[in-house]
């Protein structure tokens, strides 16, 4: 693994008064990889950034960032972009000018910050020369993601980047990020959007109460949950034909189509036999199965009833076997599961995209 | 760095409206004391024996004087306790801090810039004044006349020897907000809120000033501490025969102010984490 190691976090603790922000924490991310850093809404993910970029004094452990020790104000960190806890610009100075201004207060040089470049990735156009107190969250998103862009960073940090996005920008950011990656640009996004973490992310990190309950790659991560949802002219046939593919877990019948637990299968294994026998496809979708895995992971104790997440993003409260799958860490469960650093748990996936990622 | 920060600061109403105020104060006090001073012999109290119409140099005075106790405070309180908790309001904080300089330069190019901004505000009010003085009453030797206040002889000062002593009580007068400009900085780097810095650091002042009029042995005692006890030692420089060592005592007793303060404020921001 050794210079392939971006960012190396080991044993990482925080408190604020009794409450554990990150606890023991640790995982590694290798260079070109895009990696989901998965937690509900107060599970530590921002906390664990800020750790991570030096804002704040961990109480135990370290973080080491291509291969420098972090703490405030390293000098790793002109070599990386971040987005942390929302877009932070002065209302009163044009979106251009604040990028200006933070590119100069870090003593960078003016050639070398690559301003029209980060402004073209925001998408910004003129508004770039408005005062920022005119700009929606969108448009201030959009400007804090250029902001990170600044420099040409090796290593992105961005916390919940498609927040107040529309759809159309969210795709742009998605095919952003894919596209730095291919050039060898690491990634580590904070979300609570699954849906997004796995279209975008090759790996996850998933986090609860501060606490690592596992990585990997999101093939390994949602392996036994992975499903699929596929339409067809003839559902009767299908059932019958799905059953028999190898690999397959189940098959149940969703009218009007099926879902079928993939077990080790992949969803493309399921469309040759269905063409074979003279069905026509109509859909095959991804039923969402990082969702489905992070709830078996913590659970939907965590959120507060009745707040639209609990409905929308995390579904059905978490299944009895949640607590099984999630060793704490430490344990030599959790360790087989957990990447520490300096195991080559974090494999790279090429472009980015896990296996059993949605196309 | 420096320049960035001046950037930021230069554009913003805050720094305008308090320019505004030292310029227009300044005009105001001058306008009207070289109206009223134009009929008669008039002194300018007495804490400041002089003839007002002797020459423009004494509206400069009177208008330093008038300014040094209320809106050179604020305007210094505002300049050295807000930039920081701003760049927290913003949520610019974080992001100023990620970019690899050290905590220590970031709060050093803020206390530079509210430097050159108060020291702007402050340069404006004897500077209009004069201005202002002059065109009543021409640039002439200076007369102190202890005798407006009591009995004694009247004093010259020449042109260049009143300009070089305004020069200094205006440096005084700066000199004397650093221990509220140090205490406005470090509740600044403390709680992050710009409320709470602008008021500590005037609050400070008025307690200050509340101790220091309490009679009493004790406090006595006590007085000689306090950032307002010398406010008005720089008169003596317009007294001859006056002595100026409570204007020496004043800038010792600011200066250890500004360094316990300013010590306190580097300590905590370069130790502290940053959650907003």
């Amino acid at each position: 693994m050794g210079g392939d190691v971006v960012i190396e976090v080991a044993n990482l603790r925080k408190s604020f008064g009794a409450v554990r922000a990150v606890d023991d924490l640790s995982f590694s991310v290798d260079r070109g990889d895009i990696v989901g850093l998965l937690g509900a809404n107060g599970a530590g993910k921002t906390t664990a950034l800020r750790l991570m970029l030096g804002l704040l004094r961990p109480q135990a452990g370290s973080v080491t960032i291509l291969g420098e020790h972090i703490r405030p104000s390293a000098k790793v960190l002109s070599r990386v972009g971040a987005m942390v806890e929302g877009p932070g610009f002065i209302p009163h100075v044009s979106g251009k000018h604040n990028l200006e201004l933070y590119w100069r207060a870090g003593g960078g040089r003016t050639s070398d910050a690559g301003f029209d470049e980060a402004l073209a990735i925001s998408g910004l156009g003129d508004a770039a020369d408005r005062r920022v107190k005119t700009y929606s969250l969108g448009m201030k998103q959009r400007l804090s993601f250029a902001q990170a862009m600044l420099g040409q960073p090796e290593l992105l940090m961005l916390d919940e980047p498609v927040n107040g996005l529309d759809p159309q920008q969210i795709v742009d950011v998605r095919e952003a990020l894919l596209q730095m990656a291919a050039k060898g640009i690491t990634v580590l996004l904070s979300s609570h959007l699954l849906w997004e973490v796995e279209q975008t992310c090759g790996h996850v990190v998933v986090i609860d109460r501060g606490r690592l309950i596992r990585c990997g790659t999101v093939a390994e991560v949602t392996s036994g949950t992975a499903s699929a949802y596929v339409e067809v002219d003839d559902p009767h046939r299908a059932f019958e034909i799905l059953q028999k593919v190898p690999g397959v877990a189940s098959v149940a019948s969703s009218p009007p189509g099926i879902v079928v637990q993939l077990g080790t299968a992949l969803r493309s294994d399921l469309v040759a036999p269905l063409v074979a026998a003279g069905i026509r496809v109509e859909t095959v979708m991804n039923r969402h199965s990082l969702e489905d895995a992070f709830l078996e992971m913590v659970g939907a104790q965590d959120l507060p009833p009745g707040t639209p997440e609990a409905s929308a993003q995390w579904a059905p409260p978490g299944t009895p076997e949640a607590s099984a799958q999630c060793a704490p860490p430490g344990t030599p469960e959790a360790s087989a599961q957990c990447a520490p650093p300096a195991s080559p748990a974090s494999a790279h996936v090429p472009n980015g995209r896990a296996p059993g990622g949605s196309q | 760095m420096i320049a960035a920060e001046f950037a930021k600061q230069i554009r913003r109403w805050r720094t305008l409206i308090l320019v505004l105020l030292s310029g227009i104060l300044s005009l105001l006090v001058a306008i009207l004391v070289g109206h009223s001073a134009q009929n008669g012999n008039q002194g300018a109290g007495a804490e400041l024996p002089i003839l007002l119409r002797s020459s423009g140099v004494t509206l400069g005075i009177v208008a330093l004087l008038g300014a040094s106790h209320l809106l050179v405070p604020i305007a210094f309180t505002v300049y050295f306790g807000e930039p920081m908790a701003s760049e927290s309001k913003w949520g610019t904080l974080r992001y100023l801090l990620l970019r690899p300089v050290s905590r220590s330069r970031v709060l050093t190019a803020k206390i530079v810039v509210a430097l050159v901004l108060a020291l702007a505000s402050l340069l404006l009010i004897p500077l209009l004044a004069t201005v202002v003085g002059s065109a009543y009453f021409g640039l002439h030797p200076m007369v102190v006349t202890p005798g407006l206040a009591g009995l004694g002889l009247a004093h010259q000062i020449s042109v260049t020897g009143s300009l070089g002593r305004l020069a200094m009580a205006t440096g005084y007068v700066g000199i004397n907000c650093a221990g509220v400009a140090g205490v406005a900085v470090l509740v600044s780097v403390a709680t992050e809120n710009v409320l709470a810095a602008v008021a500590s650091g005037f609050g400070f002042l008025i307690v200050s000033a509340l101790i220091d009029a309490l009679p009493g042995s004790f406090i006595k005692h006590i007085q000689p501490a306090l950032p307002t006890n010398y406010l008005d030692a720089w008169t003596s420089l317009f007294q001859p025969g006056q002595s100026l060592q409570p204007m020496q005592r004043g800038v010792i007793m600011q200066v250890a102010w500004l360094a316990v303060t300013l010590a306190a404020a580097y300590f905590l921001f370069r130790r502290k984490d940053i959650k907003c």
